[in-house]
């Protein structure tokens, strides 16, 4: 039993350092449970006792059955602790499983005081993976279109804001649907927005689409 | 039926010779041709680089859209192959570049009214086109043969064939163990509908793989599985629905049935399942396109317990599925709607006829779209993960649903 008490104490470490940081495998997330009302994650729209089901860790069946955050037809939020210090990195994987026809964008997530706006996956003709969509379901820059979007496929997202310079730089990194690598990086953004933190996320996630959350971690650095 | 089998093969290489004369002007002879397991096709008209053609219907009572025929010799040129549009999938034709072994969907946006044009690489030397990606006997036994070690799959057969071919039938289990429920899985029935089979080996995948459903469905489930009903049909390239008098999945009201495969099932499953907890599942194909055609969909029973079991289980399917495909519980067929509306006793089709049986908890019919399901690319990969999926969900149903014994 060395290896769970290893990772747990690596764990306990690197949460030291971190204002949140997931990889859903260790408790108090259990496998083929729902993560409302675990470890600060919530209901969004906060109807009474949620859609448990919508919103669940599994072990990703492609992905060597690791634990992921699976979402179908579900609205999310989670807050905690605000960051410190005028730097700040968002990372975290995301994969999605979605038909080649659509409307709107079935999957949207958001970190409050964040500069880079909402990163989304939007189904129209011009979509695709994108960020730096204002909140209202529309607008932002499209890095990967659609159809280059590989499904059920991780690509892993890096926000690393600088509230003292007024700039973010933005990485995603994955594969493309024919298999090339894929990286797409936004360097020294300006922005003028007067948060200074970021304090908590939310998630929509459409009933078209299915979404896996492979880990989370807002530092502050 | 040897004389069919004869005529195929006359007609086959007419069609090689006709084709090979109007391009003999070329340095390697252009040839079309469907002498091959699960072939066919008749070419009816030849301009230049155009083919007009078309399935062949052979003993079926309505026209069919199955087709799968192999170009050979034709590197680097354009042709162009006319079909009434009602004969190509939503995805347009299934291609493949290593003589059958893997496929694409040629897209769409290739297609239109039914033809499509193809050029085809240098050194493409056996070019394939089908209505969809072809699942054969060698398919299956690839399968077999990746899990040939595995003790708890044993093949067995389950008959003869009208054509003296053998009829696979899978047991997946623990061989010294009687394991508490029974799930019997079918297809090809109809046996041009092969995109059913991609599932059913992802169903067999899914039994056999070493994580938690599988170990659970090993433990308390066996499996029987009859990848081809009409084997005959899907290795000749027949069209199977609507075969004249009747097809393979008309034949359960008949004594004694007209097809050995039928008669043998149904000595065989109920003496297999003795008496435990059933799920009975046929995986077939709808039509080509439009609507419900273009869905992964379930038929609900008449009975209202079985649809309530139906409901739970594909509860279960829409929670839990991982694969490519998006399944929706909405797109089921309730019974009395759409096609869904047969009410024969006894039933004439392989479920209804599973129903009957006293220890039957739910016994249905899945029908899985050719090419597109719900705007899901269907194609062998998640074809499979779709099976994969129905493992999981029928661990699911078995496993957190213990009521569902004690009403039987």
């Amino acid at each position: 039993m060395k290896l769970p008490l290893l990772v747990a104490a690596a764990f306990t470490l690197a949460s030291a350092r971190a204002d949140y940081l997931t990889t859903f495998t260790i408790p108090p997330y259990t496998l083929d449970q729902t993560i409302l009302g675990v470890d600060g994650w919530n209901d969004r729209l906060l109807i009474e006792k949620g859609k448990p089901d919508t919103m669940r860790v599994v072990a990703v069946r492609w992905n060597d059955y690791k634990p992921a955050l699976m979402m179908k037809d579900a609205n999310l939020k989670h807050p905690f602790a605000p960051t410190t210090g005028d730097r700040v990195k968002i990372t975290f994987d995301l994969a999605m499983t979605f038909p080649d026809k659509g409307a709107l964008r079935p999957f949207r997530i958001g970190f409050n005081g964040a500069p880079c706006g909402e990163v989304f996956m939007d189904m129209g003709a011009e979509g695709g993976l994108g960020f730096q969509a204002d909140g209202s379901g529309r607008g932002g820059v499209v890095a990967l279109k659609k159809a280059e979007v590989k499904i059920n496929s991780f690509y892993t997202f890096t926000v690393a804001i600088d509230y003292a310079k007024h700039t973010y730089d933005l990485s995603i990194t994955g594969e493309k649907r024919d298999g090339t690598p894929f990286h797409h990086q936004a360097k020294d953004v300006a922005f003028e927005s007067k948060a200074k933190t970021v304090s908590d996320l939310y998630i929509i996630a459409g009933s078209d689409v299915t979404a896996y959350l492979g880990s989370i971690a807002i530092r502050s650095e | 039926m040897p004389a069919r089998h004869t005529n195929s093969s006359v007609i086959a290489c007419l069609l090689m010779l006709t084709v090979s004369l109007a391009f003999a002007q070329d340095k390697a002879t252009l040839a079309i041709d469907a002498a091959f397991p699960g072939g066919n096709i008749l070419v009816s008209k030849i301009e230049g680089d155009t083919i007009t053609l078309g399935p062949d219907k052979r003993d079926s009572l309505l026209p069919w859209f199955y087709w799968y025929y192999r170009v050979t010799g034709a590197s680097r040129r354009k042709l162009t192959f006319v079909f009434s549009k009602d004969n190509v999938g939503a995805r347009g034709p299934g291609v493949s570049l290593d003589a059958g072994k893997t496929w694409k969907w040629l897209g769409a946006d290739a297609v239109t009214d039914g033809t499509f044009a193809f050029t085809f690489p240098a050194k493409a030397d056996d070019v394939r086109f089908s209505v969809g990606m072809p699942y054969l006997r060698a398919d299956l036994d690839q399968c077999l043969a990746r899990h040939k070690d595995d003790s708890f799959l044993q093949l067995e057969t389950l008959t003869k064939t009208r054509k003296g071919r053998d009829v696979p039938i899978l047991r997946i289990g623990e061989r010294n163990k009687k394991a508490r429920y029974a799930i019997a899985i079918t297809s090809r029935h109809h046996c041009c509908e092969m995109m059913a089979s991609y599932a059913v080996e992802g169903l067999i995948e899914g039994a056999l793989a070493d994580d938690a459903a599988g170990r659970w469905l090993r433990a308390n489930v066996e499996f029987l599985v009859v990848p081809f009903m009409d084997t005959d049909g899907a290795e000749d390239g027949d069209q199977g629905k609507n075969r004249a008098p009747f097809d393979h999945n008309r034949d359960y009201a008949v004594a004694p049935p007209r097809y050995p495969e039928v008669a043998a099932l149904k000595e065989r499953l109920p003496a297999w399942s003795a008496g435990r907890p059933l799920v009975f599942l046929d995986l077939h194909d709808p039509a080509l396109r439009t609507d419900i055609h273009e869905t992964v969909h379930f038929l609900e029973p008449e009975e209202r317990d079985m649809a309530a079991r139906m409901d739970k289980l594909c509860s279960y399917l829409e929670r839990d599925q991982q694969g490519p495909i998006l399944y929706r519980k909405a797109h089921n067929l309730h019974f009395g709607a759409g096609y869904n509306t047969h009410i024969e006793r006894p039933s004439p089709l392989s479920a209804g006829w599973a129903r009957s049986l006293s220890n039957t908890l739910l016994g249905c019919t899945v029908e899985i779209a050719y090419a597109n399901a719900a705007g899901c690319e269907v194609n062998a990969h998640s074809g499979k993960e779709l099976g994969r999926d129905m493992a999981v969900a029928l661990m699911n149903f078995l496993r957190d649903a213990p009521e569902n014994t004690a009403t039987k």
